[in-house]
């Protein structure tokens, strides 16, 4: 029996601090450059759903998976597509060191300086608060490697610790865990021992100074596709069904919703020649110079 | 890992603030107003739409295919976190002293295990949180197999050894049923703290570090080598002389590689320091320097176990999709298995700290 491919999506009960949000507006969408990427505030933006008496829960208690975004008006403020590309939030910092532990050198990890981390993330750099987080690493040019990463297996505060090698004149550095007061934080990742078929091949991990970046694992990405448009099918159904006036005296043609409503309006009239012959009938868009005096309930009473 | 993908279409007929009210003769009514004017009316070109909401889901996937531990690395058999081995004297053969032989390094590490030992007659169980040489002694009323048990609690777990004790104990044979290897003692009197006592030790394997580790490396970093495909077209793209033996290849003002030599047998070049031979039969040899740790991380990995099938425990366990990457590389394990101990010092370091170097009858 294959395990875990049963039950393995679950709703997610992250932070909005947890997110970031990715927007890119286009107004066509046979657009295909000079695309304008821009980052959302998702704290203020992502609202969780809590839940109440009748989801069976209290209202402390995140319903879980399901979340209010709000789309703000100063950014959707014209027609065209805008995508929204919603992710576990970046911690971009860098190694500090690759060490071991000095009671147990067979523990590796990565040495984080919490003064390499940006103030609003140094939350989760408490003791195991970095568990199954991911952390994917950049090239010196700046580029990341592609398809790689490593997982968290545990991250605890540290500090440095000078041991004794085979003699007392070679020494190197160790880190030993401490409880709190260091800003250095050690982290195991996995894989980070080698295969017994080749012990030498000790799997990569980081180098120092290397810039890395760690992601949460808290939710999948999720990308929302919002279409700002002047018409739809039900727009459509409107001038289709709706009830509509022509007024014979000015002719305006009035098209009207379900309750009513004035939908669009059209000035409806005929272009003849020096002979009066007929030429065209023409119906022409009022656009906002709506007549109020069509409204449907006015005529009709 | 799932995506989730929603595509959403915001026109005026979802958009109540779309619809504009007005009064004509006492008649109340709506009146559509023009997407555009509705997106861009606002302060600034800003939007009109200041309530514009939409729900979204997000899940979290993941795999329960296995576990793995804080301390990748650091998985343990349970013999190793949790055991213990018993004495008696000949002239008390009903007084057991048992002596917990758990691992100091990792109680040290995990400070918060404790044990609980059941001395299996009915007795109040008694904490034994000090390892050998301290001990604690019981008196049983009467003869009989008892089964003694050691149980060790930590925050993520329970592990519980047993083992019988015959009762009076007679004869100097230490029984260790979760290991290969018996001590079997050859002379001497079966008494006093500690015990001091010839052995003969039957190892399994021989279990030196360096036996564990690949011959080729001395120093780190290390000589890595292997087969790969050939890459030597790499080298094309860049600078103005072709396939040139020793002549710098730059890419981004950087030397990228260099054709060290070519001949009937091979070509040998180099691309970002890493070694490669090319052979008239397609293939490609590659040496290169390990790399990604510094040069105190490199600690010699001991054989690996199935740790299923040895009833190993480990330290705390998440739930992962990793596992099968992380490939069952349990690299501390294989040192303190009882079962490949084949010196006397072996069981002094790994914790079996109850026998003496050096001591004899």
């Amino acid at each position: 029996m294959a395990l875990g491919t049963y039950g393995i999506t679950r709703p997610a009960d992250m932070s909005p601090e947890d997110v970031e949000i990715i927007m890119n507006y286009t107004p066509s969408r046979d657009v295909t450059q000079n695309f304008v990427l821009k980052k959302l505030d998702a704290a203020s933006l992502l609202t969780p759903y809590f839940n109440n008496n009748d989801t069976g829960g209290n209202t402390n208690e995140i319903l879980g998976g399901l979340y209010n975004l709000q789309l703000p008006a100063s950014e959707f403020n014209a027609l065209g597509i805008y995508t929204l590309y919603i992710r576990p939030a970046e911690i971009r910092t860098n190694i500090t060191d690759c060490g071991i532990l000095s009671a147990l050198p067979n523990v590796k990890g990565i040495i984080v300086d919490l003064n390499n981390v940006d103030p609003q993330y140094r939350n989760k750099f408490v003791n195991q608060g970095l568990v199954g987080f991911r952390v994917e690493y950049l090239n010196e040019d700046g580029s990341k490697i592609p398809n790689f990463f490593r997982i968290i297996t545990s991250s605890f505060y540290c500090e440095p610790v000078t041991t004794n090698l085979v003699n007392t004149q070679q020494k190197q550095i160790r880190y030993r865990y401490v409880e709190s007061g260091s800003d250095l934080m050690f982290c195991t990742l996995s894989p980070s021992s080698a295969p017994s078929n080749k012990p030498s091949a000790t799997p990569f991990i980081g180098q120092p100074n290397q810039n890395i970046i760690i992601t949460n694992t808290y939710f999948n990405p999720v990308t929302v596709e919002i279409e700002m448009a002047q018409y739809d099918i039900d727009t459509l159904a409107i001038a289709l069904y709706g009830n509509q006036t022509k007024s014979i005296e000015d002719g305006i043609y009035t098209l009207y919703d379900t309750n009513n409503n004035i939908f669009q309006q059209y000035n409806l009239f005929e272009v003849r020649d020096e002979f009066n012959n007929l030429l065209y009938e023409v119906r022409q868009n009022r656009g906002d110079n709506i007549d109020f005096s069509k409204n449907f309930n006015s005529i009709i009473q | 890992m799932n995506s989730e993908i929603y595509k959403i279409r915001v026109s005026p007929e979802v958009l109540s603030t779309d619809i504009v009210s007005e009064t004509y003769q006492t008649n109340t009514f709506g009146v559509y107003s023009a997407m555009t004017s509705i997106l861009s009316g606002g302060t600034n070109g800003s939007s009109l739409l200041t309530g514009l909401t939409i729900d979204v889901v997000f899940q979290n996937s993941f795999n329960d295919l296995g576990f793995y531990t804080p301390f990748d690395g650091f998985i343990l058999q349970k013999e190793v976190v949790n055991n213990f081995i018993f004495s008696a004297s000949t002239g008390s053969p009903y007084t057991v002293l048992v002596y917990n032989t758990s691992d100091i390094e990792f109680r040290k590490f995990l400070s918060l295990s404790n044990y609980i030992l059941n001395w299996g007659d009915g007795s109040p169980v008694q904490v034994l949180n000090e390892t050998a040489p301290q001990y604690l002694s019981h008196t049983y009323s009467y003869a009989g197999d008892f089964e003694i048990s050691l149980t060790q609690n930590n925050p993520w777990g329970t592990t519980q050894v047993t083992k019988t004790l015959p009762v009076p104990v007679t004869g100097a044979t230490i029984p260790n049923p979760q290991g290969t290897c018996t001590f079997t003692q050859t002379g001497g009197n079966w008494s006093g703290i500690p015990i001091n006592a010839n052995f003969i030790f039957t190892g399994d394997s021989e279990n030196t570090v360096e036996a564990q580790v690949s011959s080729t490396w001395t120093t780190v970093p290390f000589v890595v080598s292997g087969f790969t495909k050939s890459q030597i077209t790499d080298l094309k793209n860049y600078g103005s002389i072709k396939y040139a033996t020793n002549v710098p290849i730059f890419k981004n003002g950087q030397v990228y590689g260099v054709i060290n030599e070519m001949s009937t047998s091979y070509t040998a070049y180099t691309i970002n320091g890493v070694d490669y031979y090319d052979y008239p039969d397609g293939s490609t040899v590659f040496f290169s320097q390990s790399s990604g740790l510094t040069s105190n991380d490199i600690v010699a990995s001991a054989i690996t176990k199935q740790e299923v099938l040895l009833d190993i425990v480990s330290s705390p366990e998440i739930q992962t999709e990793i596992f099968i990457d992380r490939g069952k590389i349990s690299a501390f394990e294989g040192l303190q298995r009882l079962g490949e101990v084949d010196n006397l010092g072996d069981l002094a370091r790994y914790g079996y700290g109850f026998f003496k170097i050096n001591t004899t009858i």
